[in-house]
């Protein structure tokens, strides 16, 4: 079932600079030159998030990244959807990504529902056309009636993330990689929701799946990763992932 | 070039993503001129106003025997607005379009794009309506100069572009150039002949004008409306120069900074 590479890391590598003095403002810095003082001993640190990593994703795969919080399951995802470039090694993507890394990234609070459709779909990369094809199911399915023309600022919490998850949900990538999920809505519309996702994992070619909760991840992943401290120390089946990850004592 | 490679990247995926730019600024046109009772006309009338007074004050305390000095002040004051709109907003660029740049994917120079567009076309529909204005007043002559006014706006542009990545780039890591730079602008807007025209200054002081980037960029823009001539060919050099060499600068530290700058906001 696998088939051609969509996605191929090779030795990818992510180092950032922490800034641990909080001098973000020329009057401080100014200051702290001129009396020739350094707030902090030491005023950044080097924090490597990925080390090494190599490792392929074939068509049909079904991906899922389990670790700990801080263990560069996100990181590996931004990388992925371009958030983030390697800073070490060469990272290849085919195909159309779109990441679900937070529901509502795309939306600009000053626009209305509709002009946020747009936008949103724009960020994308989508043409107009195509997302006018699918405006009206959009609105549709949100449940947002005439709301669609207020802008987004007024919207109620549940309206916003219902706009929000519709349109990440409408378009269809040949990737789709999500983190964690969504958790706001009313109970009707998590039943919606679900059977809407349920219908896009299905439809795309490839799934990435970052979460801690490793019932959703063995009911929809074929090969599962551990990551630990930026790197991959465990790849198999979702069991055997699984169960390394609990062994390992990881999962606290 | 490597970095004339990546230069040339960051444009292609630009041009990809053109329709955010596109939309931004027709959303935020709407927006402006929709959403209030006299819409469009007060883009023009606002600064119209504005410059009306300061026109009204200045004519009367320098006594200014300079024929068409309304124009002459016009067209600077509008131009010039359209340069200190970019360089007071450059620092919010990247800075309030946090939440777009950690959680999706955009080429940077998205962020500075919009705004640049956003303002030009502003400023092209202002300039417009003020040029008509003027014609139908016979206080403006269509000459063959007029043909010459791309070459300041386009490389105003570039130059403004340039200028927006090095401030917006600045500004992610100095947070209160945003409440410093419109006193610098401030300062800039009587250090610069806009007022007053160069020669109504003493000699000693032109050199401090001919250092003044915004000068030849005013001037440029100027001459053709109110004198009907083309600038001198070395004041156009001057500006192609001016503007190229801060366009690579803004870009170079564009891509330098381009990985780094998400983990600093």
């Amino acid at each position: 079932m696998a088939g051609e590479t969509f996605i191929r890391f090779e030795n990818v590598g992510l180092t950032y600079d922490l800034y641990l003095d909080k001098t973000n403002n020329l009057k401080e810095y100014l200051i702290n030159k001129l009396t020739k003082r350094r707030p902090v001993a030491k005023s950044m640190e080097k924090v490597e998030a990925l080390k090494n990593i190599n490792i392929e994703f074939k068509q049909g795969e079904r991906i899922g990244i389990i670790g700990r919080n801080g263990a560069g399951k996100s990181t590996m995802l931004k990388v992925i959807s371009g958030i983030y470039k390697p800073t070490a090694g060469r990272l290849v993507v085919n195909g159309t990504i779109q990441p679900l890394i937070e529901i509502g990234a795309g939306f600009d609070p000053e626009f209305t529902g509709r002009e946020n459709i747009y936008l949103n779909g724009y960020m994308l990369g989508f043409s107009k056309e195509q997302i006018k094809r699918k405006e009206a199911e959009i609105i549709e399915f949100a449940e947002l009636g005439e709301f669609i023309d207020v802008p987004v600022k007024y919207y109620s919490s549940g309206m916003s993330v219902r706009l929000a998850f519709t349109i990440a949900t409408s378009i269809e990538p040949e990737i789709l990689a999500f983190d964690e999920m969504l958790a706001a809505g009313d109970i009707e519309f998590l039943n919606k929701a679900k059977a809407r996702m349920d219908e896009l994992i299905n439809k795309a070619k490839m799934l990435i799946l970052v979460s801690h909760d490793l019932s959703m991840i063995s009911a929809l992943c074929t090969k599962v990763l551990v990551v630990h401290q930026g790197q991959i120390c465990f790849i198999g089946t979702s069991e055997e992932a699984i169960q390394y990850y609990i062994n390992r004592g990881y999962n606290t | 070039m490597q970095i004339l490679q990546d230069i040339a990247t960051e444009y292609r995926e630009a041009w990809r993503f053109r329709y955010v730019i596109k939309s931004f600024v027709s959303t935020k046109l709407k927006q402006r001129y929709r959403r209030s009772f006299l819409g469009y006309f007060w883009t023009i009338l606002a600064p119209f106003m504005h410059y009306a007074i300061i026109g009204f004050v200045m004519s009367h305390i320098s006594r200014s025997s300079m024929p068409n000095y309304f124009v002459y002040m016009f067209s600077g004051s509008v131009f010039f607005s359209v340069i200190a709109g970019v360089i007071n907003g450059s620092p919010m660029y990247l800075l309030a379009n946090e939440h777009f740049i950690k959680k999706i994917y955009l080429p940077k120079i998205i962020f500075v794009l919009n705004t640049v567009t956003l303002e030009f076309v502003n400023f092209g529909l202002t300039a417009l309506s003020l040029v008509l204005l003027g014609i139908v007043t016979k206080l403006i002559h269509f000459s063959m100069a007029f043909f010459y006014l791309p070459i300041p706006i386009l490389f105003g542009m570039l130059l403004l572009t340039g200028l927006g990545c090095i401030i917006a780039i600045a500004a992610v890591y100095f947070r209160d150039l945003i409440h410093i730079l419109p006193a610098i602008m401030q300062a800039a807007f009587f250090l610069t002949p806009i007022l007053y025209s160069i020669d109504m200054i003493p000699v000693e002081y032109h050199k401090f004008i001919y250092i003044n980037p915004i000068y030849y960029l005013i001037e440029c823009f100027r001459m053709p409306i109110v004198h009907a001539e083309v600038p001198p060919l070395s004041y156009t050099l001057a500006l192609v120069g001016i503007s190229i060499f801060t366009f690579m600068l803004g870009m170079v530290l564009l891509k330098k900074y381009d990985n780094k700058i998400v983990f600093r906001l």
